[in-house]
């Protein structure tokens, strides 16, 4: 078995604010292996942004406080690092693509000198040498006029092409981890699915690792080995994407593959999960999905835990049971 | 809990409540100091029947607002007409009386379409200064309206609420009561599930399609979500670039579509629920894709 790239143990993590502590992350674990797709999936408030964010240390120190568990990234606790030692690994070693293309460049600054000064750093390279790994990295990313674009601002680009020069950003150290944070929500279908097969394969070419979060079950379907799913703040449900998708256990997993319409279902009908997200500061005492939990029964009153054997795993007193069948 | 896909037959030998003739709008933009010009919709042609589901599906700058805005008459057109109950509600030149009230538009973000200053109560009343005093009179009392919130799923007391005190989906639902408040026989949905969490999605869908039973209201629903389409709809539109390329069945559509934009994009749309579903992620490792 191929090692961890990246290692997630029983993260509980609060936010301080105005009203006091709202832990908005309980005890998370999971694990990418080296080269390896893994999706989080959540809806809002589920903790698979700040889980992303808390990886890459980008949460804001004074506000944020890790109650418990380890980020251990190649090896070391990321939580404990000192801001030096991270800015060596973050960009360098963990790239990071952001939802808005647009917020993510430097709107002031060409696309060339935005990489460039990105290589620079990261290679400490001559500009001659930095220029030519500017159109390498622009001609990685299927760009197909590298000097042209390379000119342009990125008010001149489409969401699309922003997203691509985002990507040979986060990829121009040639990071053993890629934190993708919804990267295709902002975008068109078709682009989408263009710039899906491009993480994709520059994933596969430097054997890189990918954690890719995101609310589209379609998308993690399509480009992702492994999933996790999360629910205000916890772990539901772990395991590769082709099980889950085709038996998911956990009755959150199912409830949602039967309120999202898909393409390919036509009359099938469409089962809505009754209630609302839950409030993180009010959450039930047991199972953070009981509430609106069509199982629900007497026992999950009490918090499941996350059980299961090898990559899957369930929160939930159900499992391992036959789940009547409704 | 559960709705099945609606009989469309009945629908297709309904008589046309909306119909667009060669519609045209052209917009004047700057690009790089130069002034161009963009065809936001360039000879589009249509009929919506009464009580069907009729889909606007595109991308981004395919023209879809700008065909909602032109039906709305908040747009005029640079040619063609746009009849609704078989008079012309809209033409070049000349801006005939626009039946407010028969007309009512659902936005895609509650947040935003809602006024943060007004109780709800305001907020629902306030469509009904546009038609006459009979009709103001009929549904703007304090009973009519705790009767329309009961009918979308919300409690009397919402009615002396903010909206800031709801959630997204509860926010939803009051912009869609705003927009029966009048009793219109058109109701223009404008990506109105795409701001809300998915597991809330659903519970809109739902709640669209019982009151369009119950208000025998007729729908343009405009999405690119084509999974939504899929199960809304009775008859989809694809626009493309301004153009409309292709107006089709729904299960036609999906089945066999007929113009290369559309095998385009719904190409693009990644679907889990079938056991052979394609997936990019199987074909890496022998060479990339």
């Amino acid at each position: 078995m191929t090692e961890s790239v990246l290692q997630v143990e029983e993260l509980t993590l609060s936010f301080r604010t105005a009203a006091g502590l709202i832990r908005v992350l309980r005890g998370v674990s999971f694990d990418i292996r080296a080269g390896e797709l893994v999706g989080l999936v959540g809806e809002s408030g589920s903790g698979k942004s700040v889980t992303a964010q808390a990886v890459a240390r980008l949460l804001p120190e004074e506000t944020t406080v890790v109650e418990s568990g380890r980020i251990l990234f190649a090896g070391r606790d990321v939580c404990t690092m000192t801001e030096a030692e991270m800015r060596e690994i973050r960009g360098r070693r963990i790239g990071y693509v952001f939802q808005e293309p647009m917020t993510a460049l430097n709107p002031a600054m060409t696309v060339g000198d935005q990489l460039m000064h990105v290589i620079r750093h990261h290679h400490g390279c001559s500009r001659r040498e930095a220029r030519q790994r500017v159109q390498r990295a622009l001609e990685e990313v299927l760009i197909h006029q590298p000097d042209l674009v390379a000119r342009q601002y990125p008010f001149e680009l489409s969401g699309g092409m922003r997203q691509r020069i985002v990507i040979a950003l986060a990829m121009s150290a040639n990071p053993a981890l890629l934190i993708a944070d919804e990267p295709t929500t902002a975008l068109d279908v078709t682009v989408q699915a263009e710039i899906l097969k491009l993480i994709l394969r520059l994933a596969r070419q430097h054997g890189t690792a990918v954690l890719f979060i995101t609310h589209d079950l379609g998308v993690v379907s399509q480009i992702c080995e492994r999933m996790v799913v999360l629910y205000a703040g916890e772990v539901v449900e772990r395991g590769p994407v082709r099980e889950i998708l085709r038996h998911p256990n956990h009755p959150y997993t199912r409830a949602l593959l039967r309120a999202v319409p898909d393409v390919a279902r036509r009359g099938e009908p469409l089962q809505a999960i009754p209630g609302e997200l839950p409030d993180l500061r009010h959450l039930p005492p047991g199972c953070v999905f009981a509430p609106r939990c069509v199982h629900r029964m007497e026992r999950c009153d009490t918090r499941p835990p996350l059980r299961g054997s090898g990559d899957t795993a369930v929160a939930c007193w159900w499992s391992g049971q036959e789940v009547p069948n409704r | 809990m559960t709705v099945q896909a609606r009989d469309t037959r009945a629908v297709a030998a309904a008589e046309p409540i909306l119909t667009l003739h060669q519609v045209q709008k052209r917009f004047l933009v700057r690009k790089r100091g130069i002034r161009v010009e963009t065809v936001a919709a360039d000879q589009v042609s249509f009929t919506v029947r009464r009580g069907e589901v009729f889909g606007l599906v595109g991308e981004s700058g395919s023209g879809k607002t700008t065909l909602a805005n032109l039906v709305m008459g908040l747009e005029a057109p640079d040619g063609g007409e746009i009849s609704f109950c078989g008079r012309v509600i809209a033409s070049p030149g000349r801006r005939p009386p626009f039946p407010y009230g028969d007309i009512q538009m659902v936005f895609q973000d509650p947040r935003s379409s809602l006024n943060p200053r007004m109780r709800v109560h305001q907020i629902l009343t306030e469509p009904l200064r546009a038609v006459s005093p009979e009709r103001r009179a009929q549904f703007g009392s304090e009973a009519a309206l705790v009767e329309l919130l009961g009918q979308v799923g919300l409690r009397p007391e919402s009615l002396h609420r903010f909206p800031h005190e709801f959630s997204g989906g509860q926010r939803q639902r009051i912009a869609i009561a705003r927009a029966l408040v009048t009793r219109p026989k058109l109701v223009l949905l404008d990506e109105p599930t795409s701001a809300l969490d998915v597991s809330v999605q659903a519970q809109v869908i739902q709640l669209l399609q019982s009151l369009q039973a119950e208000f025998g209201l007729t729908y343009v629903f405009i999405s690119h979500n084509m999974g939504v389409v899929r199960y809304f709809c009775d008859r989809v539109g694809v626009l493309y670039r301004g153009r409309l390329v292709e107006v089709a069945d729904t299960d036609t559509l999906f089945s066999a579509p007929s113009h290369e934009y559309t095998r385009r994009l719904l190409d693009a749309v990644p679907t889990w629920s079938h056991a052979g579903a394609e997936r990019l992620v199987e074909e890496a490792p022998n060479g990339g894709v």
